[in-house]
């Protein structure tokens, strides 16, 4: 008590009432840390009028003794020791503001991510370290302020950036609700890659048929505009009002196009067909495929020889080398990010010789569903690429950049499985002579009729063979490939003999996805895809808030789950735009005028360009501080200070913390 | 000479990676030393000197600054800010006769947990250099 009231002429402006809540967490913080200790100690500290433990501070009772609390005994500002602020500090804010306080009077302490879970073997010290957050958390709290929200006037508008199955579903789903869509595509037509198959599992549905609807309706809508053969190459702003750049690269050829085909039937130049994975031949100026939205043609100006054949031969003129690069601006409200993901290039893998002349028999599952594609060069049919003979022992090999350590990917694909079981059935429907293998590490078919649609496919005669081949090796002796693997249910090393092997690659982040997130400021995991916000409760929310993430740049899906998460990104990214307005904390930069020497380092150093120089003297925009703070240490004179991050409110908070534990026992 | 028994370690993680990556490392249970306390700034860049000597003073033996990877500050520049500042601090504190080690600044990825751990090791490991080195961290 002595040294409660010495604490109490030292800060004898502090008149506020404070009420420390610790949080037993079940057993995630009781059982290392003595929270009634902490509770206890936290009574000696100065200005606490009231201090208790719970069980459970986030439920109803936790929630209704914190409000009780501050009515019964007067409290000014709450301390809840328990979990991180990102966790609950927003709930227990909430609370105290039902009861009159500001939200911002509330101080979170963890005491569980920093302490109770990660000290869990040194009881003792975990204890002391809690009390020291605890009373930093006190010392803070005493010197809050209160923090006014205000409300900001936003755009409404959203930007698509992608236009595959997720991207198509997100920009309908908006432009249903009334709001208007710019839809970003990379390529020259929207579709993204369930333009590419062939078949759907499990239905065996045409891809294009189920497709086209929607790009139609997307490409027609009267309030979505199309973006094609774009990037995003700015992005500024923050939720509510984005600025972004799109770069177009020209088509060279004008809207006008009818599409008729004259213009590549005339091209000399011919080339292997991205679209097709190299199963089928473009010439310089092309389509990606025949349905493809917008059906303007595009010109490679890379391999274009300009022998102005195409532009002689286009009954409408519409061909124009003379088109240039275009920049446009808009304003958005928010940002859906959908660009979904790349084929894993199985290169990589020395041992199984993908791309390696002499192994042309080596195709990828991307570029099987190519060549059974209705417009491919085989017609539709199956042939082996090194003599174009119909193959009849087909191996396919699972897993191949998923789930190996050695190329990094250690997570499932998910879909290779099923689209595997899909080609493996489709290969014997259509040649019932030929031998089919697949060989698996786990089939996984989780989902309704997926498994079904496996016991199908082995009642069509498929070979399962469960092991990972080590090798492929070419027999040009016998011509064809050597597939060395282990069955290992039998556990005896086999020979395959295969004439083609379709190689189940991998999905993986798409290559231009490290250049974008960094443009939009979004988190990556390890394996390149972008973080949500959380992965449970969370997913179609990225890490900045206003920007969210739909499909397979999320993590690898199939159809279904993109299409879901489309949905659900465009309700995310609509939900904050209809209200025409959105609440900002006004935790910002102010300056004391009487202190400021008119120095403008805080111009200088302010990274958003927030601190104008108006009327001879440096001014904060509110709208734009995003009270990061980096203007603080910048001022000689300490002028400028952050609401609720002021120096002295950190001093108090250091003061507390950088004691060491066990000298004095706090 | 004071003699302590337990080392003391301030760091300042910034509000976004750096409070997502401890948190990380807290729900994933890996474990580190109770003298490792974390102060959560909004930035890494509105830690400054003042905030540094203000821990030393305070008793801390050694501090760093934790914010987000190059590239990925929340705001624009924090990290890069924070880093220039460390580094001349650092300066300083050499001139003043200590050892530079006790004052660090590192990156931390929110959804890796043990970046932010690897980090609260190596601080440790360079403080117990610094101890090594010089025999004493204050006069």
């Amino acid at each position: 008590m002595v040294e409660k009231e010495k604490d109490k002429k030292n800060n004898p402006k502090s008149n506020e009432r404070i009420g420390v809540f610790v949080c037993h967490c079940g057993h995630n913080i009781a059982d290392v840390v003595d929270v009634k200790a902490v509770a206890e100690y936290a009574k000696t500290l100065p200005n606490v009028e009231f201090s208790t433990d719970n069980m459970f501070m986030c439920s109803k009772q936790g929630i209704e003794l914190i409000k009780n609390a501050v009515k019964e005994y007067n409290l000014t500002r709450t301390v809840v020791a328990s979990c991180s602020k990102t966790q609950h500090g927003p709930t227990f804010a909430r609370a105290i503001s039902e009861v009159g306080l500001n939200k911002h009077l509330h101080q979170q302490v963890n005491i569980r991510e920093h302490d109770s879970w990660v000290h869990q073997k040194d009881h003792v010290e975990a204890t002391e370290k809690a009390k020291q957050l605890v009373k930093a958390g006190v010392n803070r709290a005493r010197t809050l302020e209160e923090v006014r929200t205000q409300k900001i006037q936003i755009t409404k508008a959203v930007l698509v950036i992608g236009g595959g199955i997720a991207g198509l579903r997100a920009a309908r789903d908006t432009a249903d609700s009334g709001i208007p869509v710019y839809l970003v595509e990379r390529e020259s037509s929207i579709g993204g890659h369930m333009t590419q198959l062939n078949k759907t599992f499990p239905t065996n549905e045409c891809p294009q048929c189920s497709i086209s609807p929607l790009t139609n309706a997307v490409a027609t809508h009267e309030n979505v505009t199309l973006f094609t053969n774009s990037i995003v190459s700015s992005v500024d702003g923050s939720i509510g009002n984005f600025t972004v750049t799109i770069t177009t690269k020209p088509r060279y050829v004008k809207s006008n196009c009818t599409s008729c085909g004259e213009c590549a039937s005339v091209c000399p130049v011919e080339l292997p067909a991205e679209w097709d994975s190299g199963m089928g031949i473009r010439k310089a100026i092309y389509k990606l495929y025949p349905q493809a939205i917008p059906s303007t043609f595009v010109v490679d100006r890379k391999n274009c020889i300009d022998c102005g054949r195409c532009v002689e031969t286009c009954p409408v003129n519409a061909i124009d080398f003379s088109l240039k690069k275009s920049k446009t601006k808009i304003k958005v409200g928010s940002i859906i990010v959908a660009t979904g993901y790349e084929e894993y290039d199985p290169s990589e893998i020395e041992a199984y010789h993908y791309k390696i002349p002499g192994y042309e028999n080596i195709i990828t599952q991307l570029q099987f569903e190519r060549m059974m594609g209705p417009t491919s060069l085989t017609g539709g049919q199956l042939l082996r690429p090194s003599d174009g003979r119909i193959p009849k022992n087909v191996v396919i090999i699972q897993c191949v950049g998923s789930r190996n350590e050695l190329v990094g990917n250690e997570y499932c694909t998910g879909v290779c499985c099923m689209f595997a079981i899909k080609n493996a059935g489709i290969i014997k429907d259509t040649y019932p002579d030929s031998n089919v293998y697949i060989c698996y590490i786990d089939i996984r078919t989780p989902g309704l009729y997926y498994e079904e649609y496996y016991k199908a496919c082995q009642k069509k005669g498929v070979l399962f063979i469960r092991g990972r081949p080590s090798e492929i090796e070419a027999d040009p002796e016998n011509d064809c490939l050597k597939v060395y693997v282990e069955d290992t249910f039998m556990a005896e090393p086999m020979e395959l003999h295969a004439d083609l092997v379709i190689l189940s690659a991998a999905m993986v982040a798409p290559k231009g996805v490290g250049l974008l997130g960094s443009r939009l400021q979004l988190l990556r995991g390890k394996e390149g895809f972008i973080k949500e916000f959380h992965i449970k409760m969370d997913p179609t929310r990225s890490s900045r808030d206003g920007i969210f993430i739909a499909g397979a740049i999320q993590g690898p899906k199939d159809i279904t789950q993109s299409v879901a998460q489309g949905s659900a990104a465009a309700v995310g990214a609509v939900s904050s735009l209809v209200k025409g307005y959105i609440e900002k904390e006004m935790i910002i930069a102010k300056i004391d005028y009487d202190l400021c020497t008119k120095c403008r380092a805080c111009i200088t150093a302010c990274s958003p360009s927030a601190i104008l120089w108006e009327n001879g003297k440096p001014v904060v925009n509110e709208v734009g501080c995003k009270g990061c703070g980096i203007c603080m240490p910048a001022c000689p004179t300490h002028a400028i200070q952050v609401i609720n991050y002021r120096e002295e409110q950190l001093r108090d908070e250091i003061e507390a913390v950088a004691h060491p534990i066990l000298e004095k026992g706090v | 000479m004071e003699t302590k028994t337990k080392k003391n370690v301030v760091c300042f993680m910034c509000a976004e990676c750096g409070q997502g990556a401890a948190n990380t490392a807290g729900v994933a249970r890996m474990q580190y030393d109770t003298s490792i306390k974390i102060i959560r700034v909004k930035c890494a860049g509105q830690v400054g000197p003042i905030q540094i000597m203000d821990a030393y003073k305070n008793g801390a033996d050694s501090v760093a600054v934790i914010g987000c990877c190059f590239g990925a500050c929340h705001f624009f520049n924090g990290n890069l800010v924070s880093l220039r500042r460390v580094k001349l601090l650092k300066k300083f504190i050499k001139e003043m006769g200590y050892s530079e080690l006790i004052l660090n600044q590192y990156t931390a990825r929110a959804a890796e947990g043990e970046t932010a751990v690897g980090d609260f090791e190596d601080i440790l490991e360079k403080l117990k250099q610094a101890i090594e080195n010089k025999g004493v961290l204050k006069q």
